[in-house]
Protein backbone atom coordinates (compact mmCIF):
# COMPACT_ATOMS: atom_id res chain seq x y z
CA UNK A 1 0.00 0.00 0.00
CA UNK A 2 2.39 2.46 1.08
CA UNK A 3 4.89 1.54 -2.43
CA UNK A 4 1.52 2.72 -4.21
CA UNK A 5 1.94 6.30 -2.10
CA UNK A 6 5.02 6.85 -3.48
CA UNK A 7 4.69 6.10 -7.34
CA UNK A 8 1.21 7.97 -6.89
CA UNK A 9 1.76 11.54 -9.08
CA UNK A 10 -1.39 13.05 -7.95
CA UNK A 11 -0.56 16.49 -5.99
CA UNK A 12 -2.08 16.49 -2.50
CA UNK A 13 -3.89 12.59 -2.28
CA UNK A 14 -1.98 9.83 -1.52
CA UNK A 15 -4.56 7.26 -2.38
CA UNK A 16 -8.12 7.88 -3.75
CA UNK A 17 -10.66 7.32 -1.66
CA UNK A 18 -14.65 5.75 -2.68
CA UNK A 19 -15.93 8.45 -0.67
CA UNK A 20 -13.56 11.09 -2.78
CA UNK A 21 -14.78 9.67 -5.50
CA UNK A 22 -18.75 9.84 -5.16
CA UNK A 23 -17.92 13.50 -3.65
CA UNK A 24 -16.63 14.74 -6.59
CA UNK A 25 -19.43 12.90 -8.59
CA UNK A 26 -22.27 14.59 -6.66
CA UNK A 27 -21.08 18.04 -6.94
CA UNK A 28 -20.83 17.22 -11.23
CA UNK A 29 -24.18 16.20 -10.73
CA UNK A 30 -25.27 19.14 -9.82
CA UNK A 31 -24.10 21.04 -12.51
CA UNK A 32 -25.77 18.75 -14.92
CA UNK A 33 -29.13 20.44 -16.20
CA UNK A 34 -31.02 16.82 -16.88
CA UNK A 35 -30.60 15.73 -13.61
CA UNK A 36 -30.32 18.27 -11.46
CA UNK A 37 -34.50 18.54 -11.55
CA UNK A 38 -34.89 14.75 -11.28
CA UNK A 39 -34.73 13.12 -7.57
CA UNK A 40 -31.15 13.78 -6.71
CA UNK A 41 -30.50 10.82 -4.48
CA UNK A 42 -30.39 7.84 -6.88
CA UNK A 43 -28.74 8.62 -9.50
CA UNK A 44 -25.36 6.37 -9.98
CA UNK A 45 -22.21 7.26 -10.94
CA UNK A 46 -22.30 5.66 -14.31
CA UNK A 47 -25.46 7.70 -15.07
CA UNK A 48 -23.36 11.04 -14.09
CA UNK A 49 -20.59 10.48 -15.63
CA UNK A 50 -22.36 9.43 -18.94
CA UNK A 51 -24.81 12.48 -19.06
CA UNK A 52 -21.58 14.75 -18.35
CA UNK A 53 -20.10 13.33 -21.55
CA UNK A 54 -23.36 13.23 -23.28
CA UNK A 55 -23.71 17.03 -22.15
CA UNK A 56 -20.04 18.12 -23.19
CA UNK A 57 -20.84 16.89 -25.99
CA UNK A 58 -23.83 18.39 -26.41
CA UNK A 59 -22.00 22.21 -25.81
CA UNK A 60 -19.21 21.28 -28.05
CA UNK A 61 -22.21 20.83 -30.76
CA UNK A 62 -23.45 24.25 -30.01
CA UNK A 63 -20.29 25.97 -29.77
CA UNK A 64 -19.54 24.59 -33.58
CA UNK A 65 -22.77 25.83 -34.68
CA UNK A 66 -22.29 29.21 -33.17
CA UNK A 67 -19.08 29.36 -34.64
CA UNK A 68 -20.63 28.20 -38.19
CA UNK A 69 -23.43 30.84 -37.72
CA UNK A 70 -20.89 34.12 -36.95
CA UNK A 71 -18.99 33.22 -39.12
CA UNK A 72 -21.74 33.64 -41.52
CA UNK A 73 -22.92 37.05 -39.65
CA UNK A 74 -18.92 38.29 -39.47
CA UNK A 75 -18.84 37.40 -43.46
CA UNK A 76 -21.43 40.06 -44.17
CA UNK A 77 -21.29 42.63 -41.29
CA UNK A 78 -17.86 43.36 -40.97
CA UNK A 79 -17.87 47.25 -39.66
CA UNK A 80 -16.09 48.10 -36.58
CA UNK A 81 -18.73 50.40 -35.48
CA UNK A 82 -21.08 47.69 -35.86
CA UNK A 83 -19.22 45.60 -33.47
CA UNK A 84 -18.73 49.01 -30.89
CA UNK A 85 -22.29 49.14 -30.99
CA UNK A 86 -22.16 45.72 -29.73
CA UNK A 87 -19.87 45.95 -27.10
CA UNK A 88 -21.34 48.49 -25.77
CA UNK A 89 -24.96 47.64 -25.49
CA UNK A 90 -22.65 44.00 -23.58
CA UNK A 91 -21.76 45.98 -21.06
CA UNK A 92 -25.15 47.48 -20.34
CA UNK B 1 -25.03 32.37 2.37
CA UNK B 2 -27.86 34.63 1.96
CA UNK B 3 -27.45 36.28 -1.51
CA UNK B 4 -30.24 38.30 -2.70
CA UNK B 5 -31.05 36.71 -5.97
CA UNK B 6 -31.22 40.17 -7.59
CA UNK B 7 -27.49 40.14 -7.32
CA UNK B 8 -27.28 36.46 -7.96
CA UNK B 9 -28.40 36.80 -11.28
CA UNK B 10 -26.52 40.01 -12.05
CA UNK B 11 -23.42 37.88 -11.11
CA UNK B 12 -23.46 35.21 -13.61
CA UNK B 13 -24.86 38.09 -16.43
CA UNK B 14 -22.11 39.76 -15.64
CA UNK B 15 -20.01 36.32 -16.20
CA UNK B 16 -20.62 35.78 -19.86
CA UNK B 17 -21.16 39.65 -20.40
CA UNK B 18 -17.55 40.27 -19.78
CA UNK B 19 -16.56 36.83 -21.48
CA UNK B 20 -18.22 38.18 -24.83
CA UNK B 21 -16.69 41.81 -25.26
CA UNK B 22 -13.37 39.97 -24.65
CA UNK B 23 -14.66 37.61 -27.44
CA UNK B 24 -15.65 40.75 -29.80
CA UNK B 25 -12.21 42.21 -29.08
CA UNK B 26 -10.10 38.71 -30.36
CA UNK B 27 -12.28 38.17 -33.41
CA UNK B 28 -11.39 41.95 -34.64
CA UNK B 29 -7.76 41.16 -34.09
CA UNK B 30 -7.85 37.96 -35.66
CA UNK B 31 -9.68 39.65 -38.25
CA UNK B 32 -7.28 42.31 -38.88
CA UNK B 33 -4.33 39.97 -38.38
CA UNK B 34 -5.47 37.61 -40.72
CA UNK B 35 -8.12 39.09 -42.80
CA UNK B 36 -8.90 35.87 -45.45
CA UNK B 37 -5.55 34.41 -45.68
CA UNK B 38 -5.81 31.93 -43.08
CA UNK B 39 -5.48 28.48 -43.24
CA UNK B 40 -8.51 27.03 -41.83
CA UNK B 41 -11.97 27.47 -42.55
CA UNK B 42 -13.74 30.77 -40.86
CA UNK B 43 -16.13 28.85 -38.50
CA UNK B 44 -12.57 26.94 -36.95
CA UNK B 45 -11.34 29.90 -36.48
CA UNK B 46 -14.03 31.57 -34.50
CA UNK B 47 -14.22 28.28 -32.67
CA UNK B 48 -10.70 28.32 -31.66
CA UNK B 49 -10.67 32.33 -30.98
CA UNK B 50 -13.41 31.77 -28.73
CA UNK B 51 -11.95 28.95 -27.20
CA UNK B 52 -8.36 30.36 -26.53
CA UNK B 53 -10.63 34.21 -25.02
CA UNK B 54 -12.21 31.20 -22.86
CA UNK B 55 -8.95 29.49 -21.50
CA UNK B 56 -7.11 33.30 -21.44
CA UNK B 57 -9.76 34.07 -18.91
CA UNK B 58 -9.54 31.59 -16.40
CA UNK B 59 -6.12 32.97 -15.65
CA UNK B 60 -4.61 29.80 -15.51
CA UNK B 61 -6.05 28.44 -12.82
CA UNK B 62 -7.51 25.42 -14.17
CA UNK B 63 -5.74 22.54 -16.21
CA UNK B 64 -8.06 22.41 -19.23
CA UNK B 65 -7.76 26.23 -19.76
CA UNK B 66 -3.69 26.09 -19.69
CA UNK B 67 -4.15 22.79 -21.98
CA UNK B 68 -5.89 24.45 -24.18
CA UNK B 69 -3.10 27.53 -24.62
CA UNK B 70 -0.43 25.09 -24.32
CA UNK B 71 -1.70 23.07 -27.61
CA UNK B 72 -2.16 25.73 -29.76
CA UNK B 73 1.46 25.71 -31.01
CA UNK B 74 1.51 21.77 -31.59
CA UNK B 75 -1.62 20.90 -33.31
CA UNK B 76 -1.12 19.90 -36.81
CA UNK B 77 1.63 17.38 -35.71
CA UNK B 78 -0.94 15.61 -32.76
CA UNK B 79 -3.77 15.57 -35.25
CA UNK B 80 -1.95 13.36 -37.17
CA UNK B 81 -0.22 11.24 -34.48
CA UNK B 82 -4.03 10.81 -32.90
CA UNK B 83 -5.71 9.86 -35.94
CA UNK B 84 -3.39 6.77 -36.07
CA UNK B 85 -3.88 5.99 -32.90
CA UNK B 86 -7.50 5.99 -32.66
CA UNK B 87 -7.39 3.30 -35.30
CA UNK B 88 -5.87 0.96 -33.05
CA UNK B 89 -8.62 1.22 -30.74
CA UNK B 90 -6.49 1.03 -27.73
CA UNK B 91 -6.47 3.68 -25.33
CA UNK B 92 -3.16 5.00 -25.22
CA UNK B 93 -0.91 4.35 -21.81
CA UNK B 94 -1.86 7.82 -20.79
CA UNK B 95 -2.07 8.63 -16.92
CA UNK B 96 -5.75 8.77 -16.32
CA UNK B 97 -5.46 5.34 -18.36
CA UNK B 98 -3.18 4.70 -15.76
CA UNK B 99 -4.70 6.20 -12.91
CA UNK B 100 -8.24 4.26 -13.44
CA UNK B 101 -6.61 0.49 -13.89
CA UNK B 102 -5.18 1.30 -10.67
CA UNK B 103 -8.40 1.79 -9.07
CA UNK B 104 -10.11 -0.47 -10.70
CA UNK B 105 -11.55 -2.94 -8.06
CA UNK B 106 -13.74 -0.50 -7.12
CA UNK B 107 -15.04 0.47 -10.58
CA UNK B 108 -16.91 -1.76 -13.36
CA UNK B 109 -15.52 -1.53 -16.83
CA UNK B 110 -18.32 0.67 -17.72
CA UNK B 111 -17.60 3.47 -15.26
CA UNK B 112 -13.85 2.82 -16.79
CA UNK B 113 -15.09 3.49 -20.44
CA UNK B 114 -17.10 6.63 -19.45
CA UNK B 115 -13.90 8.10 -17.03
CA UNK B 116 -11.83 7.55 -20.63
CA UNK B 117 -14.65 9.02 -22.42
CA UNK B 118 -14.87 11.91 -20.19
CA UNK B 119 -11.42 12.65 -19.95
CA UNK B 120 -11.07 12.58 -23.73
CA UNK B 121 -13.50 15.47 -23.97
CA UNK B 122 -11.94 17.55 -21.84
CA UNK B 123 -8.97 19.34 -22.89
CA UNK B 124 -5.68 17.92 -21.20
CA UNK B 125 -8.07 14.92 -19.55
CA UNK B 126 -5.64 12.43 -20.11
CA UNK B 127 -3.08 13.59 -18.18
CA UNK B 128 -5.03 13.88 -15.37
CA UNK B 129 -5.85 11.46 -12.77
CA UNK B 130 -9.36 11.10 -11.62
CA UNK B 131 -10.02 13.45 -9.18
CA UNK B 132 -8.43 15.95 -10.63
CA UNK B 133 -10.60 14.96 -13.81
CA UNK B 134 -13.46 15.46 -12.29
CA UNK B 135 -13.33 18.67 -10.65
CA UNK B 136 -12.11 20.09 -13.91
CA UNK B 137 -14.69 18.90 -15.82
CA UNK B 138 -17.40 21.10 -13.57
CA UNK B 139 -14.91 24.09 -14.34
CA UNK B 140 -15.26 23.44 -17.73
CA UNK B 141 -18.73 22.55 -17.80
CA UNK B 142 -19.34 25.88 -16.73
CA UNK B 143 -16.85 27.67 -18.84
CA UNK B 144 -18.79 26.19 -21.89
CA UNK B 145 -21.83 27.30 -20.88
CA UNK B 146 -20.92 31.08 -20.60
CA UNK B 147 -19.57 30.72 -23.91
CA UNK B 148 -22.71 29.15 -25.48
CA UNK B 149 -24.51 32.05 -24.00
CA UNK B 150 -22.30 34.83 -24.98
CA UNK B 151 -21.84 33.49 -28.28
CA UNK B 152 -25.49 33.41 -28.91
CA UNK B 153 -25.84 37.03 -27.72
CA UNK B 154 -23.23 37.67 -30.18
CA UNK B 155 -25.02 36.25 -32.80
CA UNK B 156 -28.34 38.09 -31.57
CA UNK B 157 -26.84 41.29 -31.65
CA UNK B 158 -24.96 40.90 -35.05
CA UNK B 159 -27.97 39.66 -36.52
CA UNK B 160 -29.87 42.89 -36.07
CA UNK B 161 -27.28 45.15 -36.89
CA UNK B 162 -28.52 47.61 -39.28
CA UNK B 163 -27.79 46.52 -42.75
CA UNK B 164 -27.05 50.41 -43.70
CA UNK B 165 -23.98 49.68 -41.29
CA UNK B 166 -22.43 48.12 -44.43
CA UNK B 167 -21.75 51.28 -46.14
CA UNK B 168 -19.04 52.20 -43.45
CA UNK B 169 -15.64 50.04 -44.26
CA UNK B 170 -12.89 50.18 -41.62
Amino acid sequence: MSSRRSRSRQSGSSRITDDQIIDLVSKLQSLLPEIRNRSSDKVSASKVLQETCNYIKSLHREVDDLSEKLSELLETTETSSAQAAIIRSLLM
Amino acid sequence: MAVEPKKKINQSQLQWKTYASKLVEALRHVRKRNGNSSKISPSRQIRETADRTLAIAAKGRTRWSRAILASRRSTTLKKVKRAGLYRLRKPAHTKLVRATKRSSENKTPAIERRVLALGRLIPGGRKMGLPVLLEEAGDYISALEIQVKAMRAIAELIGSAQPSDRQEMQ
